[in-house]
């Protein structure tokens, strides 16, 4: 019973990473399609403002 | 420079001092006020845009560091919402570079996608008046509100001038506010003099034309206003056009109105007129006479001592001498200073691994924790110092103005491989990440020099490198010390740096002569004034690199140390009983899934003298390139010995052939391998954003494609001949 648990979890584990770089790689290839974006998304700090960045202009 | 120095605060409140005398506020107290900050470049734009928004930009003393637009906000105190657009710089409202042309299609309401912006903030450098009036001057006749903002009053009180800041709003009609953005010192009043601003009258002209080059341009300008423009925007647009050497970008195709500035340069040839220089001539008088009347000069100390210091480091045996001494010591800095810090965090990664490993039960799911996350994203952490240091150091150098000064030394080899010299910025900004290396191209005018700046920006040694080469170095070469400090541990630093840059200038050299054959054009290059840097900005960009470096050991390198860690355990064979316990380890290894994509590779790697385990984190190592230390770690399983990268360097000292006996890793070997890392483009994100800045689809992949083979070829090339010249000269032990 440990034993599929660990599994399990491993596997739930292991596919959460899997997805987590599909993603990345998705978004780096989405990237490369927007011309007047800024960033990669790679988290090296290309990316302008962050998490701070405002929406005003596009609300407004 | 003065700790005490304060900033002149108008002799009258801001909004009282404004054109015609009025003040009003923006009718409806719930809208966002739209704010495009533009100026000059280098006079602090961003560092006034992160002071009014509480963001942090990138800053650094030198020009060219903001290439894009960006985005952000700040409300009122009493509520309002104010959207602020941080614009690249540009000392005239041409279009030439591609960050120019962003700044004047939000200015010029080109930028469609966006409403205009309701005010501009103009940042002036105080220190240089009459320089920065030129674009300040254009910027007043777009139809728009504008408030200018006398950045790095500071400095300028300190070189010995001094401003008359009440003249100065009577002559350029509208609100001036003295700030010293890096203190915070003003920013509350350019707050307040935007929120006035957006209700007032937009500034006119300040000057005159002659009456027939102005009857000259009468149908450009009535074109223009048919167009769409404002009035007075016309008139500087159709001023503007007259001095434009080459068609730009949004009047391409345009035929009717470039048949009409034809026409009007022809009529104006014909008057007696200069075309090409009119604007220039009544700009600069006007702002001659603006400068006579506002700006007297006590002393020239500032620029003295700039001009002094620059005579010893623009010095053309002194200046490359020290630059290179310069860089040595920091290559050096970052193995010494940085070894206290290593050991406490290789103690804390492995005294947590030690916990965990007694704290969960023994089986796979202890194995992924210890082995896989605690071996592979702890081999990468203990890297964090190192990390922290360079970026210290290189913060330094830019905000003191010393990396303006290193793009000047760097300009007369720029030239000689025929690449303009302000590819030398983009290129340095390689050093951090080739990512906004290759976006800070976008300063650069010709498509031809900017695409082969973006060819080689990814030779630069970027900091992903730095966990590859401190692990070998810190492994296979000795800590010898030779002089002041610095010794074969940094050399080698350094010369794997100087490999990549001096790569980076022939890779230019071979595509400015072949694919991307153009003339080279002469640079001009603005020397910033010699600044002490700020240590809270040194503090917050240091920060920010630590943040965006554990964001990676806590996203990518974690992710990929786990899947690696399934990879390298299952499936589950049947090993061999009667062999010792670290070869049944190693034959399960072998067995895995890992290990089979590794020895699948193997004979692609072994002319290099590499095994399959470094070929398979070379594989994994596109994802970034740290991935490579972080999988090794994890292929060692050294998690539960703690002291990860010591522990990694010793088993990689340790391993040995198990067919010949011998080590599998030489120095010859760790030489080769970091040859290899120095030319190898093994960076998915570098791929992406080549793709894009090359002109994306079809064409931008080419490019892309085209970057990453012939980096490949030159890392494999170079590691192998390293690795066999090294054999042959006896020097495989």
């Amino acid at each position: 019973m440990t034993l599929t648990i660990d599994t399990l979890v491993i596997v739930a584990i292991v596919g959460v990473a899997l997805g987590f770089l599909g993603r990345r790689v998705w978004r780096a290839v989405r990237a490369t399609r927007a011309t007047g974006a800024a960033g990669c998304d790679a988290g090296c700090g290309c990316e302008p403002g962050g998490s701070a960045k405002a929406r005003d202009w596009a609300e407004t | 420079m003065s700790s005490t120095t304060t900033v002149q605060r108008p002799r009258t409140p801001v909004g009282e001092q404004l054109a015609g005398g009025r003040s009003g506020t923006i009718d409806d107290a719930n809208a966002v006020l739209r704010v495009a900050i533009i100026g000059n470049p280098n006079t602090g734009k961003t560092t006034l845009f992160n002071a009014l928004t509480g963001l942090r930009q990138r800053v650094g003393n030198f020009a060219g560091v903001t290439v894009e637009r960006v985005e952000g906000h700040f409300r009122t105190p009493d509520g309002r919402r104010v959207a602020v657009l941080d614009l690249p710089g540009s000392y005239s409202l041409s279009a030439g570079s591609p960050d120019e042309k962003i700044a004047l299609d939000v200015l010029l309401g080109h930028d469609v996608d966006r409403w205009s912006p309701q005010v501009v903030l103009v940042v002036v450098d105080a220190a240089h008046l009459d320089r920065n009036l030129f674009l300040t001057s254009q910027v007043m006749e777009l139809g728009i509100p504008v408030v200018v903002a006398l950045n790095q009053f500071d400095v300028a009180q300190e070189d010995g001038l001094v401003i008359d800041v009440p003249e100065l709003i009577h002559e350029l009609g509208v609100s001036v506010v003295p700030t010293v953005a890096k203190r915070g010192e003003g920013i509350e009043t350019v707050k307040r003099a935007l929120e006035i601003a957006a209700g007032l009258p937009a500034p006119a002209r300040r000057f005159t034309l002659p009456g027939v080059a102005e009857g000259i341009l009468a149908p450009l300008v009535g074109r223009l206003v048919g167009s769409g423009m404002l009035p007075s925007a016309a008139r500087m647009e159709a001023l503007r056009l007259l001095a434009a050497t080459r068609a730009e970008p949004h009047v391409l195709g345009q035929t009717e109105l470039l048949r009409e500035v034809g026409e009007a340069v022809t009529a104006l040839q014909g008057a007696g007129f200069a075309p090409h220089r009119l604007e220039s001539e009544v700009r600069y008088a006007w702002i001659s006479g603006v400068t006579e009347r506002t700006v007297t000069s006590t002393s020239v100390t500032g620029s003295d001592r700039s001009h002094r210091i620059d005579t010893v480091i623009l010095h053309r045996v002194w200046g490359p001498l020290i630059f290179l001494a310069l860089m040595a010591l920091v290559f050096q800095s970052v193995f010494t200073w940085a070894q206290p810090f290593i050991e406490a965090i290789e103690w804390g990664v492995a005294r947590g691994g030690e916990l965990v490993a007694g704290w969960m039960p023994a089986g796979d799911l202890r194995g992924l924790v210890v082995d896989g996350v605690f071996a592979g994203v702890g081999s990468v952490l203990v890297f964090l110092p190192q990390i922290a240091i360079l970026f210290a150091f290189i913060g330094l150098l830019e905000q003191s103005g010393y990396m303006a000064r290193a793009a000047f030394l760097m300009d007369r080899v720029m030239r000689k491989v025929g690449l303009h010299g302000k590819s030398f910025i983009p290129m340095l900004s390689g050093y951090a990440c080739a990512v906004p290396g290759i976006m800070a191209t976008r300063t650069i005018e010709d498509p031809k020099d900017r695409l082969a700046t973006i060819m080689v920006v990814p030779l630069m040694s970027c900091s992903a490198r730095l966990p590859v080469y401190t692990l070998l170095i810190g492994s296979f070469v000795p800590p010898v010390v030779y002089f002041a400090g610095v010794g074969l541990q940094g050399l080698t630093m350094l010369g794997m740096y100087l490999l990549g840059t001096l790569a980076a200038l022939g890779a230019a050299a071979i595509f400015k002569r072949t694919l991307l054959k153009g003339p080279v054009r002469p640079m001009i290059l603005e020397l910033p004034g010699y600044r002490w840097p700020s240590l809270h900005s040194l503090a917050v960009s240091v920060a920010q690199r630590c943040r965006l470096f554990l964001r990676r050991a806590g996203t990518v390198i974690l992710s990929l140390s786990i899947v690696l860690w399934a990879m390298a355990t299952y499936p589950r064979t049947a090993v061999d009983a009667t062999l010792p316990e670290e070869a049944q380890q190693e034959q399960q290894l072998a067995n895995s899934l890992l290990g089979r994509v590794g020895h699948a590779i193997e004979p692609a790697v072994r002319p290099l003298g590499y095994d399959w385990k470094i070929g398979v984190s070379i594989a994994a190592s596109f994802a970034a390139r740290e991935v490579f230390v972080s999988t090794m770690g994890t292929i060692y399983g050294v998690g539960d010995r703690g002291d990860e990268a010591v522990a990694l360097g010793q088993r990689l000292r340790a391993e040995r052939n198990p067919t010949t006996g011998a080590p599998t890793y030489t120095t010859l070997v760790a030489v080769g391998l970091m040859v290899f890392y120095v030319f190898a483009l093994m960076c998915i994100s570098t791929v992406a954003v080549t793709v894009r800045e090359a002109g994306g689809g079809r064409v931008g992949w080419q490019w892309a494609g085209l970057q990453f083979g012939y980096m490949l070829a030159l890392a494999y090339g170079a590691a192998w001949i390293v690795y066999r010249g090294g054999l042959a000269l006896g020097l495989g032990g």
